[in-house]
């Protein structure tokens, strides 16, 4: 992608910023420049170090220009590798590729001061550090010039006035000025180490700290320098020269570092859906390493975004904080706030991102079911107690309506025996007998509808009487000793008959027991025979319909066989009395 | 026999009232609620209250409540209460304070008329009468272990007797036995169940009742 968006450019721009091209061509180069260097008798070994160490970079650049993020940091790693050896151009025997070389051969240093930094952006720091890498290239270039007026030899083509004195004293304020240099780069390293928070910290502290790390056989070589002793400080610039690998090896552990936390990132999904005391922010801040992080939660109804608190929260604009928004089948569903450093690594944020819409969304559909369970329940509480007031206004009308009218029939029939023939009689008093089995009947079905002995007496004795009408004998343990809500006694009435009806349609049981039970959350009722079991939900209506209504009151119900023989009925309704 | 009768039913009451009449009973007032019920019996002194269980307001058990105020403010007016419920629980909170001059009947039994004026008689005689059918619904009761199992029929049908509120006498008359054939049976009946000192009349009723009430 990146070579691409260079198309156009002069061919060495485009090696440089190609992570593909660039590593043969390095090799190719590196081995041409130590060929002519070993032609012309220099040191073997001096030619391996820089080899190993211009390679090193070039391999470091290929690896960041393969990062989109890293684009800018490679190109400055590729172009630190390829002017590693311009110094090499020294060898040649051309005056032009001479004088390049002399000119060129210190700008390695200026590229490696602005790589440190710029790093990890690519992009100078600050102003101060501005200052700096401008006056490292002016230093690099302009010593190197200015010497090249004095300095004696044959293929030197900027040679003003031969003057070794003139040159040697140029070149010891060139390496004072380059001591300045360092050291201030050390100081703007340091400063950087202390303020890096976070991901941005943990991404750039190994290859600032190489750098540090490089920087005094740097000053010594210039301080050996600076008091005229070239040849010491020609010694140390060899060593000075090997340490500088530590940059690349410094770029590769910050690399690992962020590929591991990437690693921990993929886990993500495992670690967010743990749960636990920690809240989603905390895990997603030690997940991305930024103890800043802030996540904020999209709302619908306000059409804005809120903390966990559910305060509202505007988003930072962009600049010191990054904003990340996660999306969730396609909707905003939150967004981070979070260390611009994160930036640079697309692929960690996208994998948090596509984690956290996922557990976000998990979360909104949890919610959403469990306000829709909660008005299920609601209503279907609500259409149990409707039913119920229903009953109780049915048996009523039974009883106030229907009853004292066929007791004023019976009355009346009873009446018109004056004066009757006995045939008519005879005829009156089967008519009679007829109305009273007719209420009879009725206040067999006005108790089913809505029994009044529960209303009036509560369930201790509503359960005595459905004992004593049950099939088979029936003994009753325990009591509840008190009234409780309508909706509760009427379901624990309706379970004892139904599971009493159970007992003598299906059971073949000789006995049963009910026991009722109540703590202070909840009232308990066994209903228990001797039968031959087999009870269970899907049988009839009767269990499956008791189940519903002992729900709708977040009760529960419990079959289970006996042994050796039987089957036991446990209600447990609460009862929050 | 002077006779009040409280029914909030209007055809209910006036028919039990004609009926009443027509079998020449004394009828001195009618109510449709309680509070009226009270002052009829405060003026007049009844010999019988007739009392529906279900009025104003509630339509519960104002009925109930009456009656039990009449027995204790002014014990020679009996207080017959009809009722629609089986249930035997309010038989026996009728009963429970004393059972004298106390009954409760199935509200279907005022069309039949000799079993209402026999019981308004019994009731003005100072017995307690219990509907037959509320006994039954009493003795039905099957139990694990039950101890009228162990009694003959001819102990049970005297024991539904007694708990109709009937007295020796009465239960000759309805079995056509000699009294001291009854008292043997009751004597064995009582022995059977545990209930070694045989109570008095009403008192027994109350005895039979509770026991039977008994898981």
């Amino acid at each position: 992608m990146g070579a691409r968006a260079l198309t156009g450019r002069p061919l060495g721009a485009r090696v440089l910023a190609d992570s593909v091209l660039l590593l043969p061509v390095a090799v190719v180069l590196g081995l041409l420049a130590a060929r002519s260097a070993l032609a012309a008798g220099a040191s073997e070994t001096a030619i391996r170090i820089d080899l190993v160490v211009a390679w090193s970079f070039a391999a470091a650049a290929a690896v960041a220009l393969s990062r989109p993020a890293l684009h800018r940091v490679g190109v400055l790693m590729a172009a630190t590798s390829a002017t590693w050896l311009l110094g090499y151009l020294q060898f040649a025997s051309s005056p032009l590729l001479w004088s390049a070389g002399w000119l060129l051969a210190y700008l390695y240093l200026a590229l490696l001061t602005q790589l440190v930094l710029s790093f990890p952006e690519g992009r100078v720091w600050s102003p101060s550090a501005r200052l700096v890498v401008s006056a490292t290239y002016a230093a690099v270039l302009g010593t190197q010039l200015l010497i090249g007026l004095y300095e004696p030899g044959q293929r030197n083509l900027l040679l003003v006035r031969p003057d070794q004195a003139v040159a040697d004293g140029i070149a010891q304020v060139g390496n004072a000025i380059g001591l300045a240099i360092v050291i201030a780069l050390d100081v703007l390293v340091v400063l950087r180490l202390i303020r890096l928070r976070g991901v941005a910290r943990r991404v750039a502290l190994p290859l600032l700290v190489a750098a540090l790390l490089a920087t005094p056989l740097f000053a010594l070589r210039s301080v050996a320098g600076m008091q005229g002793d070239f040849e010491l400080r020609d010694r140390l610039q060899q060593v000075d020269q090997a340490t500088q690998i530590l940059i690349p090896i410094g770029f590769f552990i910050g690399l690992a570092w962020s590929r591991l936390r990437r690693t921990r990132a993929s886990t993500l999904v495992v670690e967010l859906r743990k749960g636990g005391a920690e809240t989603l922010r905390d895990r997603l801040a030690r997940a991305l390493g930024d103890p800043t992080l802030k996540v904020a939660y999209w709302l619908d109804e306000s059409g804005g975004y809120v903390d966990e608190a559910g305060h509202p929260l505007e988003l930072p604009p962009p600049g010191d904080r990054a904003v990340t928004t996660v999306l969730a089948a396609g909707a905003p569903v939150a967004a981070l706030v979070h260390d611009p450093a994160l930036l640079d690594e697309p692929d960690l944020i996208e994998s948090v991102c596509a984690t956290v819409g996922l557990v976000l969304e998990n979360e909104q559909l949890a919610a959403e079911v469990r306000e829709q369970l909660a008005e299920v329940r609601a209503s279907r509480a609500r259409i149990v107690a409707a039913a119920d007031d229903e009953r109780r206004r049915l048996e009523r009308d039974l009883h106030d309506g229907a009853q004292q009218r066929l007791v004023g029939l019976s009355l009346k029939l009873r009446l018109a025996h004056a004066g009757t023939d006995p045939a008519t009689t005879a005829a009156l008093t089967r008519a009679q007998d007829d109305v009273e089995e007719a209420l009879s009947e009725l206040r067999e079905f006005a108790r089913g509808v809505h029994p009044s002995v529960l209303r009036e007496d509560g369930l201790d004795a509503a359960v005595e009487a459905l004992a004593r009408r049950a099939s088979v004998p029936v003994d009753v343990s325990g009591s509840v000793g008190m009234r409780l809500s309508d909706g509760v006694e009427l379901a624990a009435y309706f379970f004892v008959s139904e599971a009493l009806t159970n007992v003598s349609k299906h059971a073949e049981a000789t006995r049963a027991t009910v026991a009722l039970g109540r703590d202070a959350a909840a009232l308990m009722i066994t209903v228990e025979d001797d039968g031959v079991g087999g009870a269970d939900r899907s049988r009839g209506s009767g269990l499956a319909g008791l189940a519903d209504r002992l729900a709708a009151l977040d009760g529960t119900m419990v079959v289970e066989p006996v042994v050796p023989r039987g089957t036991r009925l446990v209600a447990r309704i609460p009862c929050g009395s | 026999m002077r006779i009040v009768i409280a029914d909030d039913a209007v055809l209910v009451r006036e028919g039990v009232a004609r009926l009443l009449a027509d079998a020449g009973l004394e009828i001195i007032g009618q109510a449709a609620e309680a509070t009226a019920l009270l002052r009829l019996v405060r003026e007049h002194r009844p010999d019988v209250a007739i009392v529906d269980i279900r009025m104003p307001p509630s339509h519960t058990d104002e009925g109930l409540v009456a009656a039990r105020e009449i027995r204790e403010h002014y014990p020679d007016t009996a207080v017959l209460v009809l009722s629609q419920h089986l249930e035997p629980l309010y038989a026996l909170r009728l009963i429970e304070d004393s059972p004298e001059r106390v009954g409760y009947l199935l509200k279907e039994r005022v069309g039949r008329l000799d079993d209402l004026v026999d019981a308004l008689h019994r009731l003005v005689a100072g017995e307690c009468v219990i509907d037959r059918q509320v006994v039954q619904e009493l003795l039905g009761r099957r139990r694990v272990h039950d101890p009228l199992a162990e009694l003959s029929p001819r102990e049970r049908e005297i024991l539904e007797l007694m708990a109709e509120g009937r007295s020796n006498q009465g239960i000759c008359k309805a079995l056509w036995l000699s009294p001291k054939t009854i008292e043997t049976h009751i004597r064995n009946l009582f022995l059977k169940l545990g209930l070694n000192e045989a109570p008095l009349d009403n008192r027994r009723v109350l005895a039979v009742l509770t026991l039977l009430k008994a898981p």
